[in-house]
Order: C-alpha cells, then structure tokens, then sequence
C-alpha cells in the first residue's frame, strides 16, 4: 500500500511538472500565434502546435526518450542521458502546450484592444501591461478550457509507465507478476485516478463559478 | 530515412491499416454504446440512468492505459473469464483493444448525445406533434436528424482522439502501427526513423482525417 503511495506521488509530481513547462510554452506559443507583425514566428508557432496535436501521446514520449537521448548523444557525446522521468514530463508537457496554446489565443482574441492601449497609456511598458494586465484576463477565458486539458494531462501520466518511470501503473504490473491478481491492481489504480480526477473536477468548478461571479459583478 | 520506409513500407502500411480498422471498429460499437446509455439516461428511471452514468463516469477519469490493462491483462484474474466461455473474447488482444476504445469513446460520446438532445428546440418537438407526426415519425425525422446535425462537429474531434488512441492498443501486442513501429525498432536497431516514420505516417493520416471530415460537415451540416 505504501508504494501505491510513492508511486502516486511519482505521478502527481510527473503532472504538476508537465503542467507548469506546458503551461509556460503554452502561453508562448500562443503568444506567437497571436502576433500579426512577424508572419514567421506565427506560421512556425502554427505548425508546432498543428504537429503536437496531430502525433499519438505514446509516439511523442518514444521520440523524446529514444529520438531525444540520440541527438543528446550526438551533439554532446559525454552528456549523461535523458531519463525517463524528464523525457515523459516533457513530452506531456509538449502536448499540453499544442492543446494550450489554441486556448490562450482564443482567450486573447476575446480581450478588448483597448485594454492594452489604456494600460500602455497610464505608462505600463509592455512587458508590465502583459503580465498585470492582459495575463490575469486571459485567465478568466482560458480556465474552462485549461482545467479540462489539465484533466487529460493527469490521466496522459499513466503513458509514461511505457519508458520505465515506476510510477503508478509501473508499480500495479509488478506487483501483478508478483501476486497474479493483475485485476485488483490496476483496479487500486483507476481508483486512484478516478480520485484524483474527481478532486481537480471539483477544484475548477469551484474556480469556474467564483469567476463567473466576478464577470457577472463586472458587467452589472 | 526514405530507403528505411521503402524497405518496410509493407510493415508500416500494414500497421496503419490495423489503426484504421480498430479505429472504425471502436467508434462503430461505441455509437451503439452511446445510444443505448443516452437511451438509458433519457429514460429517467434511476434504476437505468444511475448505474449507466456512474459507469461513464468511471470510464471518463480514467486513463485509457488503465482500461484497457484492466481488460486485457486484469479479468483473466478471475477463472469464470479464464476458462468460461467468454475467453475466446478476450484471449485476443484486437477485440480486447477494440471494446477497450468502444467503451471509452462511448462514454465521451454520451455525452455529446445528451447535449444535442438538450439543444433541440421545444418548439420544434410540439410543432411536429401537433402536426400529426407519429412517435416514431418524431424520433426518426426531428429528434435524430437534429442529434446528429448537432454532435456531428464535436464528434469528428472524437474520431481523431480514437484514431490517436489506437496507438495505446500497441501495449498489449496489438500490431498497430505503434506496434509494428516497436517491433521494427527493436529488429533493426533504427530507432529515430522508425519513430520518424510512424510519426509522419500518424500526422498525414490525422490530417486528411481532419481535411475529409471537415468537408463533409461543410457540405452536409453547414449547409442545413
């Protein structure tokens, strides 16, 4: 039961991690499919998140890991190797990002011009009017949306069990070759998930309705 | 990287078909899923809708992996599954694979259902009543033809989420194109241009996918 546990932690710390990476490149992604001054980083920004989202989770994992650890051997032979822990993360994280960046430019698109030409005429440079202005409003628009990509990056973890990472479903197929109750295993397992789920679940509706609240008192 | 795929391209071909065939598979059986628990759930008898919903619930926050082990490697725990009739079911990993994504996608797919039938009008209902229309008249040229007006934009996202699930099935020996990609990869060694070559192969197929189902929905449902 205590290595359910470890191996539970394993895997929240996999999510959160390709959460935080995804979230990052997400919103640069979508920072630059925004953009209309340079065409280019718009296109190659595009077809990123057109090739993130059109490849099986599982083939992006194996790239990172055997494609990845390759090119790491090529470019700097003495380099140790990328691990599965690192490889799976980023991996996840890469696919939420693709997913996340069609988000955060809808949610751009959704904010008022003026917005930003007002901040920058109260003296905001633009870096400061992005993150106190822009960013919190984007937020509201993008919640809904990134709480069920976040949904699909928690169950995506399970994927990362196929490089090695001893995580949750890693722990259930050994100890299913031990015992030979492979069915009460993975059982324990999708309990767990379906925790986890049900508890990220009530988090954002939560989240969802003292935001909708807030646009409400807004508008009045 | 060409002659690689030139060399295989049998393998490879072979695989993507496999893919496809579990993906019109799955999808098939999980419509006829998603009908009978959105009748199921329609119906308001709790007896019904409970069991039904809480299931899809299940299916719903829970990784796929996670199932289809459950189905594959998990019942032949229990004897009745392993020596009972049922075993030439599930002893082979394509159908295992295949009710695996039927009932994943048919607990997404419920859910589609039931929000096109909350979007149908009531006017439209009571219009048709009052003109004459039969019950079954009702269900075949209002409701249905309304449903699938409805989710037929949110299912094609479906069809791709399936056809990208299908790699997973290459988990439990299933020689999809995941599968064939493996098994090529530990053979010849070549492991960045097997991946690279199942992944250009995933992401044409994805995107004609996208492109023919797009056409359709501008031609039969855009149009409407």
């Amino acid at each position: 039961m205590s290595g359910l546990l470890f191996a539970c932690f394993t895997t929240i710390k996999v999510a959160t991690t390709a959460l935080g990476v995804g979230l990052c490149l997400g919103i640069l992604l979508g920072l630059a499919m925004h953009q209309q001054t340079h065409r280019l980083w718009r296109a190659i920004a595009v077809a990123i998140s057109i090739f993130l989202r059109g490849i099986p989770e599982l083939l992006l994992l194996f790239l990172l890991y055997y494609g990845g650890n390759a090119l790491l051997q090529y470019c700097f032979p003495t380099a140790s190797s990328l691990s599965p822990f690192w490889a799976g993360t980023l991996g996840l994280a890469l696919i939420f990002s693709g997913y996340a960046a069609q988000i955060i430019h809808a949610a751009l698109s959704a904010i008022p011009i003026g917005q930003f030409e007002s901040s920058q005429a109260i003296g905001f440079n633009r870096h400061q009017s992005f993150l106190y202005i822009i960013l919190p409003q984007i937020w509201q628009h993008a919640l809904p949306g990134l709480g069920n990509l976040w949904q699909v990056l928690l169950k995506d973890t399970a994927l990362v069990s196929v490089l090695g990472l001893s995580e949750m479903m890693q722990w259930a197929k050994f100890e299913a070759n031990i015992t030979h109750a492979p069915f009460t295993y993975f059982m324990a397992v999708s309990c767990v998930y379906f925790a986890l789920c049900s508890l990220s679940q009530l988090c954002l509706a939560y989240q969802e309705r003292r935001i909708s609240n807030r646009l409400q008192a807004k508008h009045v | 990287m060409f002659d690689f795929f030139i060399n295989h391209h049998v393998a490879f071909l072979s695989g993507l078909k496999t893919s496809l065939l579990l993906t019109a598979s799955g999808l098939l059986l999980g419509i006829v899923f998603a009908a009978l628990s959105t009748w199921a759930i329609q119906s308001q008898k709790p007896w019904y809708a409970l069991p039904v919903q809480s299931i899809n619930h299940f299916l719903r926050s829970t990784p796929f992996l996670v199932q289809i082990y459950l189905l594959y490697y998990g019942l032949p725990q229990f004897s009745w599954i392993h020596s009972g009739p049922l075993w030439a079911f599930f002893e082979s990993p394509t159908l295992c694979a295949i009710l695996a994504l039927a009932l994943n996608s048919s607990a997404y797919t419920t859910v589609l259902l039931h929000g096109a039938i909350r979007a149908i009008p009531k006017g439209e209902i009571e219009a048709a009543e009052s003109l004459g229309f039969s019950k079954s008249q009702l269900f075949f040229w209002i409701q249905l033809k309304r449903v699938l007006l409805n989710s037929w934009a949110a299912y094609t996202n479906e069809i791709i989420l399936i056809f990208k699930a299908t790699s997973i099935a290459s988990t439990i020996t299933v020689l999809d194109l995941m599968g064939v990609t493996r098994q090529l990869m530990s053979d010849t060694y070549q492991t960045t241009e097997c991946l690279a070559i199942a992944g250009i192969l995933y992401l044409l197929t994805t995107y004609l996918l996208s492109v023919f189902l797009f056409a359709i929905k501008r031609r039969y449902i855009t149009a409407k």
